[in-house]
């Protein structure tokens, strides 16, 4: 059944050749950090850095993980910035795509006074950047007793435009069709909702949840505003105070090192993600 | 479906999990009933891990007081997390604030309580001459207070690589003194090609701005070098600042000057050997001698012989810890805050942060303790830095300087001087720029603060 | 733009838009009017001293030549960065697309960069172009290129609107291949029937059923590039060398954390809001049309 020309050999080198271009381009400040968290300082160091995977590469990661896990007096252990990164990140992924989710869904399927006004509001958010509004931003928190806590941590981040625009383009292109059938069926909107439009959304929401993933893992500014008590130090957090400042000395092998490591959940999140990006999905419900 | 449900389960499952953590994280804090004692700092690595440890060590030693050590970010970060906190009514108790930021930190009055008065009222002895004279005349008032503590304090140096040296058939043991001397040492480098550059530097402004006219003792703006408030103006536009600047635009064609960009990024091209010489902080050591491949010399700051009196002392850089003023501060916290300072400041506590960090003692007498205990002699070129600060001769305008804006205004002189090295101007226009451009900002400053 | 078909309820929409609503108004809209708010007094760093001046701030703002410097170059930064992260990105997605096997193990490969934390990002830029250590630099100068972005400007800004697009074009791809398999085979199928070859298959089906998720792409490609874009500047090249690299979120960043200017970088930031809102408007004005919903 699947005879449609791109399946054809030529079409299949093809699209390999192009995705392994993009790979090489993409994958090599990556690569780079990868060599780096092999080598040893002065090989760093010494310019031009080698291009081929050092020796410390055990060494390196080594101290990482398993020193890492007795954290010090700056950082809490490893296993437990990285925790906090996990929780962050889902907590902000799931609040960020449920809020958003509601709202493109009435935004589109209802009519009411005030409708595009809540919309640009919604949206209006994407327009200010975040470095302008810190400070208020810090003070409406203090204001409700949320500092150095895991709801002002999150909460401030939950709303979301990227996801309320994205799901109201998808629900915009739904046909007329599917809406008057489920009228029909005698369902109302929740239930059309739950049982027609959520199923139909999957790879959008798989999409978003790698995106909004990311997002709630790589916070860096926020957290450090907000928390005090280290022990909420997320590991994004963590590689920084990795850094040192001024004049100071940097282990940048383990700095790379801990950044790679630090990849492996999102990079697994967008593995698993992979199964909702499946083909022809809209075919087989209708 | 199903994966929706289930990662909302799990999500609230993960969020109790957090919860028990954290609170059990929080436990043994919640134990005693503890006066707490915020400081924010911006020291990462094994800087921020001592004095992290710091903190530690002396909640150990008594049961009244707990001091919580925690990173704010970057400099800039951590002063915007420090004025919002202010403005929420809730700053913290000490904060470690850069040199730059001095200026705005002092005029605003009514935001800190000078640190002389902080150890006054909690009846805990402070001697300010016990700071090294460039520190007290950088964070002091004249009649002898300190506003601030010094507490990690840098200058800057000439390192040197020994190996390049002898290959350009220049005496290892003889650094330049001598700005004429820097550049016919630079050209003689290049000529032999014992490196692709003669010298480069690090903190631009830093160094050929501030330490360059405190070494001859020119004044950087008028009321004071900015003491006697914030009415002041720039005063940089003069022919030694222009001789300067012009020389480094003339040593570029070939490479006897390299520019190496504005922060320490120049200290990479010293390191991996392509630049025979750098202008940096003294607090840079540790990572030449970690990752360098050479032999290493230390030498103060070359000056220009025609200037009278000169060379005088280098002023300081690094940072100072602020004390907060707040409303709701009681005596407790206020007296906790001065027995922190000192516990920070005793010559057990100097002694090892400056062995471990490449921070200068800030006090005579946790200098002298090093001097006894034999550091300086078992680490040749350690004494250079602070050598420079106290042993040379202290001027009128080797006392530091207090602007208000001056990180802004050192980002002004970088773009200015960046523009004459690219060939955009000349050295005089970008002076004359950067004394315009920068008195704006001292004049918007002084509209700000009053 | 509205469906034709929509339900009755009253008060069920109401509900569904409270949560981010309720969020939006207390974390958002009521700090950012707070912002705004500074845009017309002039304050000390702690809020000590606070002057009510009018539009004195935006007059300075608005008659600084170095404003409309920095704004030409932020237009031709966010044009670079915009179509430097969407064409590759489309192409990489149609590829993807294509393939029959190991797709999953590409779309992850493809997706890393994006998870890496931008500051992080621009560190590792650094260690492929900074001109003392890096191994780029390092094979460029071999060339006999001579880069050197401390102090050549065109190479500094080159650098940062390739470290921007880097981490963009992931993002973009993303969409791009949620978008691309939500279309029906069976379109693709009847047309190859029909004797439609790919690029008219493109033209014809897959790029208008694609325009919604291009439009979104491009609205927030835009918003991305003003605004997102700081933590990569930052840790690059800091706006420099001179003021190469400041591009207007860049200088709000410098006017308000580095100098304390309070007022002239909300001033600034009212101006930068404006632009943005008045580009976006025109995107959906103009653009939406274009836009194919079903």
């Amino acid at each position: 059944m699947n005879n449609s020309p791109s399946h054809s050999l030529p079409g299949q080198a093809l699209a390999h050749a192009v995705i392994w271009i993009g790979i090489a381009i993409t994958a090599l400040p990556l690569y780079i950090a990868f060599v780096a968290s092999t080598l040893s300082n002065p090989d760093i160091a010494q310019a031009p850095m080698p291009l081929w995977p050092g020796d410390q590469g055990w060494e390196n990661y080594r101290t990482v993980i398993i020193e890492g896990m007795q954290g010090g007096h700056l950082s809490p252990p490893v296993w437990l910035m990285l925790f906090n990164s996990l929780i962050m990140a889902l907590v902000i992924a799931v609040g960020k795509i449920s809020v958003s989710i509601i709202s493109a869904y009435a935004v589109v399927f209802f009519r009411f006074p005030g409708r595009m006004f809540c919309f640009w509001l919604i949206f209006i958010t994407l327009m200010l950047p975040v470095e302008v509004r810190i400070l208020p931003t810090y003070e409406v928190v203090t204001d409700l007793g949320l500092l150095n806590t895991f709801a002002g941590l999150t909460l401030p981040l939950i709303a979301s435009a990227t996801a309320t625009l994205l799901l109201r383009q998808f629900f915009l292109t739904l046909p007329d069709e599917l809406v008057e059938a489920a009228k029909m069926d005698g369902a109302g909107p929740l239930r059309f909702f739950w049982d027609v439009v959520l199923p139909l959304t999957r790879t959008q929401l798989a999409a978003l949840f790698v995106i909004m993933f990311v997002y709630g893992w790589n916070q860096y500014l926020w957290p450090l505003l907000i928390v005090t008590d280290q022990n909420l130090d997320t590991i994004v957090v963590g590689i920084a105070k990795l850094i040192g400042t001024g004049d100071a000395t940097t282990d940048w092998n383990l700095v790379m090192a801990t950044t790679l490591l630090a990849l492996l959940p999102p990079a697994l999140v967008v593995l698993l993600m992979q199964k909702w990006f499946v083909k022809g999905l809209v075919d087989s419900e209708k | 479906m199903a994966l929706k449900k289930t990662l909302l389960a799990y999500t609230l499952a993960f969020a109790a999990a957090t919860s028990a953590v954290v609170a059990h994280a929080q436990a043994p804090a919640a134990a005693q009933p503890r006066t707490e004692i915020q400081m924010w700092m911006g020291l990462t690595g094994v800087n921020g891990e001592l004095l992290s440890r710091f903190g530690e060590d002396f909640n150990r030693s008594q049961n009244e007081y707990r001091v919580v050590v925690s990173f704010r970010g970057q400099y800039p970060e951590q002063r915007a997390a420090a004025m919002a906190a202010f403005r929420a009514g809730n700053p913290p108790h000490i904060m470690q604030m850069f040199d730059a930021g001095s200026g705005d930190m002092i005029q605003s009055r009514g935001a800190i309580i000078p640190v002389s008065q902080v150890f006054q009222r909690a009846g805990i002895a402070f001697n300010p001459a016990d700071f090294i004279a460039p520190a007290r005349g950088y964070y002091g008032l004249p009649n002898g207070e300190l506003l601030s503590m010094p507490f990690n304090v840098s200058t800057a140096v000439l390192f040197y690589n020994r190996d390049a040296f002898t290959r350009a058939g220049l005496d290892p043991n003889r650094p330049p003194r001598t700005w004429p001397e820097m550049i016919a040492a630079a050209k003689q480098i290049r000529e032999r090609n014992a490196a692709e550059c003669g010298f480069t530097t690090t903190w631009l402004a830093w160094i050929m701005l501030e330490q360059f006219n405190a070494r001859h003792n020119q004044q950087i703006g008028t009321l004071d070098n900015g003491r006697g408030g914030a009415a002041s103006e720039l005063t940089v536009n003069n022919a030694l600042n222009q001789r300067m600047v012009q020389t480094l635009i003339d040593l570029q064609p070939t490479r006897a000057f390299s520019y190496g960009g504005r922060s320490n990024d120049a200290a990479a091209k010293f390191i991996s050997g392509q630049c025979a010489m750098l202008l940096q902080s003294s607090g840079g050591l540790a990572a030449i001698q970690r990752d360098g491949r050479f032999a290493l010399g230390t030498a103060q700051l070359p000056h220009w012989p025609d200037v009278q009196g000169a060379p005088f002392a280098t002023t300081i850089g690094g940072a100072s810890l602020w004390v907060f003023n707040a409303p709701n501060r009681t005596q407790q916290e206020m007296r906790g805050i001065a027995m922190f300072l000192d516990f920070l400041r005793s010559d057990r506590v100097m002694t090892e942060w400056a062995r471990t960090t490449g921070f200068l003692p800030a006090t005579y007498s946790s200098f002298r303790a090093m001097q006894q205990a034999g550091f300086f002699t078992q680490n040749p070129g350690r004494d250079v830095p602070i050598l420079s600060l106290i042993e040379a001769r202290q001027g009128q305008f080797t006392q530091g300087y207090r602007f208000g804006r001056w990180t802004e205004i050192r980002n002004i002189y970088y773009e200015e001087v960046e523009r004459a090295l690219q060939g955009r101007q000349t050295a005089a226009q970008a002076l004359r720029n950067f004394e315009r451009r920068g008195n704006a900002q001292l004049r918007a400053f002084e509209r700000s603060v009053n | 733009m509205q469906r034709k078909v929509i339900f009755p309820n009253r008060w069920l929409p109401y509900a569904l838009l409270a949560p981010q609503l309720v969020v939006t108004l207390i974390f958002f809209i009521w700090p950012s009017l707070q912002a705004l708010l500074m845009a017309f007094q002039e304050q000390d760093p702690f809020g000590l001293s606070v002057r009510f001046v009018w539009f004195d701030n935006f007059v300075m703002v608005l008659t600084d030549p170095e404003y409309y410097n920095t704004l030409v170059r932020t237009l031709v930064f966010s044009t670079a960065v915009t179509l430097l992260a969407m064409v590759p990105a489309l192409l990489l997605a149609l590829a993807a697309d294509a393939l029959l096997r190991a797709r999953s193990a590409y779309t992850t490969a493809l997706m890393i960069p994006y998870a890496i934390a931008p500051a992080i990002a621009g560190v590792l830029w650094l260690f492929m172009f900074n001109p003392a250590i890096g191994v780029v630099a390092y094979t460029l100068q071999v060339l006999g290129l001579d880069w050197n972005p401390t102090l050549d400007g065109n190479d500094a800004m080159l650098l940062v609107i390739m470290a921007s697009a880097w981490k963009q074009v992931a993002y973009n791809f993303l969409f791009f291949l949620a978008g691309l398999q939500s279309i029906p085979r069976s379109l693709l199928e009847a047309a190859a029937i029909d004797g439609a070859g790919p690029w008219r298959r493109f033209r014809t089906i897959v790029f208008p059923l694609l325009s919604p998720t291009t439009f979104f792409l491009l609205v927030v490609g835009l918003v991305y590039a003003f605004f997102d874009t700081f933590g990569v500047i930052h840790a690059v090249t800091a706006g420099g060398p001179a003021t190469d690299t400041t591009t207007l979120v860049y200088k709000v960043y410098t006017d308000g954390m580095i100098a304390l200017d309070l007022g002239g970088s909300a001033a600034q930031s009212v101006l930068l809001m404006l632009m943005v809102i008045g580009l976006t408007t025109l995107q959906f004005r103009f653009l939406e049309r274009r836009v194919h919903y079903s």
